[in-house]
């Protein structure tokens, strides 16, 4: 039985085409000649073009995935590499043939674009499609966005680029670190089911909680404290039990300004500005519309290759609300562990 | 098609005790556990013999479960027992979650498991 | 009128479609379509599954709608060091996706892996893995074990990189590929990989452990390069100008970069071409970036701010990690990330039990209050 697994993974030699290899650590400079098309130049004078393309969000069926390797076997040399933003990019494309590679790609309905200042693919979790805790839809809202913003994937016409992540619980790591963040938020108490609680592990359960609004109750129950529950769903995670409440009360919450690069102000997470959206498939008006009112204000206002959030940093938060027209709300102010680092000291208002 | 074996909670009559299982063989009324249920769920999870190595993991498990209310990490009975992580895999082959707490009559681990 | 009326308005439209995709497999679309329709979930909690001898690679699924479909796993493929693929091989994982799943993969998920949907048994799955063990690829990131180590590209194509992530993800994958398939921590280790401070990997903001390379002195500067990329065209004083911490001087002959001032950030290196990382080469660790979690998302913390990267055994690397792992699992408490222990039990203390050299690479600001603890020792015997 013990020869499953163990293997790891594939030496780098054997998965990169031969160009890269020769060229290893050797690349010098990069163009981009036109949107979604790289040209890398090495060292020794050889060039590799890279053209990349949008991806559907979370799902792809293995019938579309052969197509493309299809794709890539005529044009690529057989080569293709997922970015870490999950789009698909074809290394070493013959460069007589990349127009007629993007005709077909478009054609099989994949944009071709994503680089420098543009709209970046959108990254999206699985949500509805296979998970037991998400709030909204992210695929949904991925697709939605990608519909209504598609020329700015396509064109160089923003200030800098323009990354939006889209995380349908508090637990995807994605959402805080772009430019645009969505985030699913429970609204409702969670719902203890009492005569499953046996299978649940209390101690962690309580201990999960980080306003310690979990109580134990009888033997093995427990109960939650409704007016301390921040919905963040930790014992919905931890236990079967329990289970988020009122999908009909679910929606999702706007960030903006998380970066991870060191340039400018470096990297940090970003910040909720819109606290609750409702749910409303399949176009999801209301997350279209405020990303476009964010992005717009930007775009308007930021100097050339300036990100969201060295943006918001030049202007001020208080600024931010005003450009953008996003009303705010009590629920702006953090009043978590680190509520008071945020609060404003200074008197150096931006009226 | 394989729908009933996974849906299904089982009841099983064993030595005069009604062992409640759920749809992945956990224990449900885990107050009844004793060393013949336990007899009963390795048989149900395909270990032949309960050896003498198998006891002292589970006996170490059940301890600390009744000591804390809570299942131990991996490390806390590999340190109690002396025992290595690859033992741990060869003695319950689907693993400490799923293999030696179930035996022991631990709850379902619930996450990303 | 099509009984799928809210995927057929998600078909639509430019962007590429998950519904269309869906609608390719022999995913079950009701599920979907049930989920938008009562704007909830129909899968329910996980249950248990898992690769026969495997302690982690497979995600359990049941669902909520056992009338149409009881359950559906998942498995988790380790992506390739760069996430580089020939078409020849993907067409295999492909055809293993087809035969075992249903048809449907996943590329790539949050933690760059590729999962194969729709498994029914622990039978397939065992299939799935032998079969991918075949041809050099593994499963894993499940369950509470070392997660994916994802890389950027590195060397392979980028000219920023710093150090060589993909050979790294290949030695890391190999030398942890027992913690990566046993689970035996409190709750699971994401460790993440760039090559350079421009992070594409996002080490800092969602590793629980991050691996971010660095140089240690100042950028290098072509000025002959410089003199004519600046004739050319290129804008050097806006560059200059935005240099965060405003470094560069530039006299229209020779560009100076103050050495006192530079926080390496990248920003000149990524505009001018004539401008390359300096050759003193390592990385940084970082710990504790999370998002979910008792205390709420954080940022990474730095830990080791300069260590040397030494083939083939990277030794100093390998030590570093193996002590973060050590503290994590002797001090972790059960589904705690690695963010919310430090928290708990003090950056201060974690730095010592780490054994960590002190160093003001090790903070950006000092304390501001005089809450710490002296031990007794620390008196030097006047208790």
């Amino acid at each position: 039985m013990s020869n499953i697994g163990g293997v790891g993974v594939t030496p780098v030699e054997e998965n990169i085409p031969p160009v890269l290899l020769k060229n290893y650590g050797k690349w010098d400079t990069h163009e981009i000649p036109r949107p979604g098309v790289i040209k890398r130049i090495s060292e020794t004078g050889d060039v590799c073009y890279t053209v990349r393309l949008a991806m559907p969000p979370s799902r792809i069926s293995v019938a579309t995935m052969l197509e493309l390797c299809d794709l890539a076997d005529e044009y690529s040399g057989g080569y293709f590499r997922i970015t870490l933003r999950n789009s698909f990019e074809f290394i070493d494309v013959i460069p007589e043939k990349i127009d007629e590679l993007i005709g077909k790609a478009e054609a099989m309905g994949f944009p071709v674009g994503g680089t420098k200042n543009s709209l970046h693919n959108i990254m999206a979790c699985p949500a509805w499609i296979h998970c037991n805790l998400p709030a909204t839809d992210s695929p949904g809202i991925a697709k939605a966005l990608g519909d209504a913003l598609i020329e700015e994937f396509k064109n160089h016409r923003l200030p800098s680029w323009l990354k939006i992540n889209i995380g349908a619980c508090a637990n995807i790591e994605e959402a805080l670190m772009a430019d645009i963040g969505i985030i699913g938020v429970h609204r409702d108490q969670p719902i203890v089911i009492e005569e499953k609680m046996q299978i649940c592990e209390r101690p962690t359960v309580i201990h999960s909680c980080p306003t310690y609004a979990i109580k134990p109750k009888g033997k093995h129950s427990v109960t939650i404290v409704a007016e301390k529950c921040i919905h963040c769903g930790a014992c919905t995670m931890h236990c079967e039990a329990i289970l988020t409440g009122d999908p009909k009360l679910d929606g999702y919450a706007v960030a903006v300004g998380g970066k991870a690069s060191n340039t400018g102000s470096g990297p940090d997470l970003g910040r909720v500005v819109i606290p609750y959206l409702p749910n409303n498939p399949p176009r999801w008006e209301e997350a279209v519309n405020a990303v476009v009112q964010i992005m717009d204000a930007w775009r308007k206002d930021a100097n050339p290759d300036e990100r969201m959030r060295e943006w918001v940093n030049r202007i001020g938060w208080d600024r931010f609300f005003k450009k953008t027209g996003i009303m705010v709300s009590i629920k702006d102010i953090d009043g978590y562990i680190y509520g008071s680092e945020f609060a404003r000291s200074d008197l150096r208002f931006g009226w | 098609m394989r729908a009933k074996e996974v849906i299904m909670a089982t009841i099983v009559q064993y030595c005069g005790k009604t062992l409640e299982l759920d749809e992945d063989g956990y224990l449900q009324n885990i107050d009844i556990w004793d060393i013949k249920v336990a007899e009963e769920l390795a048989r149900m999870e395909g270990i032949e013999e309960l050896t003498n190595e198998h006891w002292k993991l589970i006996t170490a498990i059940r301890l600390y479960y009744e000591r804390t209310g809570m299942s131990p990490r991996c490390r806390d009975i590999l340190k109690e027992t002396g025992f290595t992580k690859k033992d741990m895999y060869r003695l319950f082959p689907s693993g400490h979650l799923r293999g030696a707490y179930k035996l022991a009559g631990l709850p379902k681990p619930a996450g990303c498991n | 009128m099509s009984d799928t009326p809210y995927m057929d308005e998600l078909s639509r439209g430019p962007w590429p479609s998950h519904a269309k995709e869906l609608k390719r497999t022999r995913y079950p679309v009701e599920m979907y379509e049930e989920a938008m329709k009562e704007k909830y979930t129909q899968w329910g909690h996980g249950g248990m599954s898992n690769v026969p001898g495997l302690g982690s690679g497979a995600i359990a699924r049941k669902s909520r709608r056992p009338d149409i479909i009881s359950h559906s796993h998942l498995i988790r493929v380790l992506g390739t060091p760069g996430n580089f693929y020939k078409a020849s091989t993907f067409r295999k994982i492909c055809k293993i996706a087809d035969k075992y799943g249903d048809g449907s993969l996943h590329v790539l998920t949050t933690n760059y892996n590729i999962e194969i949907c729709g498994l029914m048994s622990n039978e397939d799955m065992k299939g799935v893995t032998l079969e991918l063990n075949a041809m050099g690829f593994d499963v894993g990131s499940a369950g509470d074990a070392i997660r994916n180590i994802p890389d950027c590209m590195g060397p392979a194509l980028c000219e920023y990189a710093v150090v060589d992530t993909p050979r790294l993800k290949h030695f890391l994958t190999k030398h942890y590929i027992d913690d990566i398939q046993f689970p035996r921590f409190g709750y699971k280790i994401k460790t993440k990989m760039s090559g350079c401070p421009n992070e594409c990997g996002k080490a800092v903001l969602h590793g629980d452990v991050g691996i971010i390379g660095v140089f240690r002195d100042l950028p290098r500067v072509d000025n002959e390069r410089l003199r004519e990329w600046a004739g050319n065209g290129g804008n050097i004083a806006l560059v200059c100008d935005n240099c965060p911490a405003d470094a560069m001087r530039w006299d229209n002959r020779k560009l100076v970069i103050d050495g006192d001032r530079c926080v390496r950030c990248m920003y000149c290196i990524n505009r001018v071409p004539a401008i390359k990382p300096g050759d003193d080469r390592g990385v940084a660790i970082t710990v504790g970036g999370k998002m979910k979690g008792k205390f709420g998302p954080m940022k990474g913390k730095v830990v080791f701010p300069f260590i040397e990267i030494t083939p083939p055994d990277y030794k100093e690397l390998v030590r570093a990690f193996d002590r973060i792992c050590d503290v994590f699992d002797e001090h972790g408490l059960k589904k705690e990330r690695m963010g919310d222990m430090i928290q708990r039990i003090g950056f201060d203390k974690y730095l010592e039990m780490l054994g960590v050299e002190v160093s003001p690479m090790l903070f950006s600001s000092p304390r501001r209050n005089t809450f710490y603890h002296w031990k007794a020792e620390e008196l030097g015997g006047a208790v």
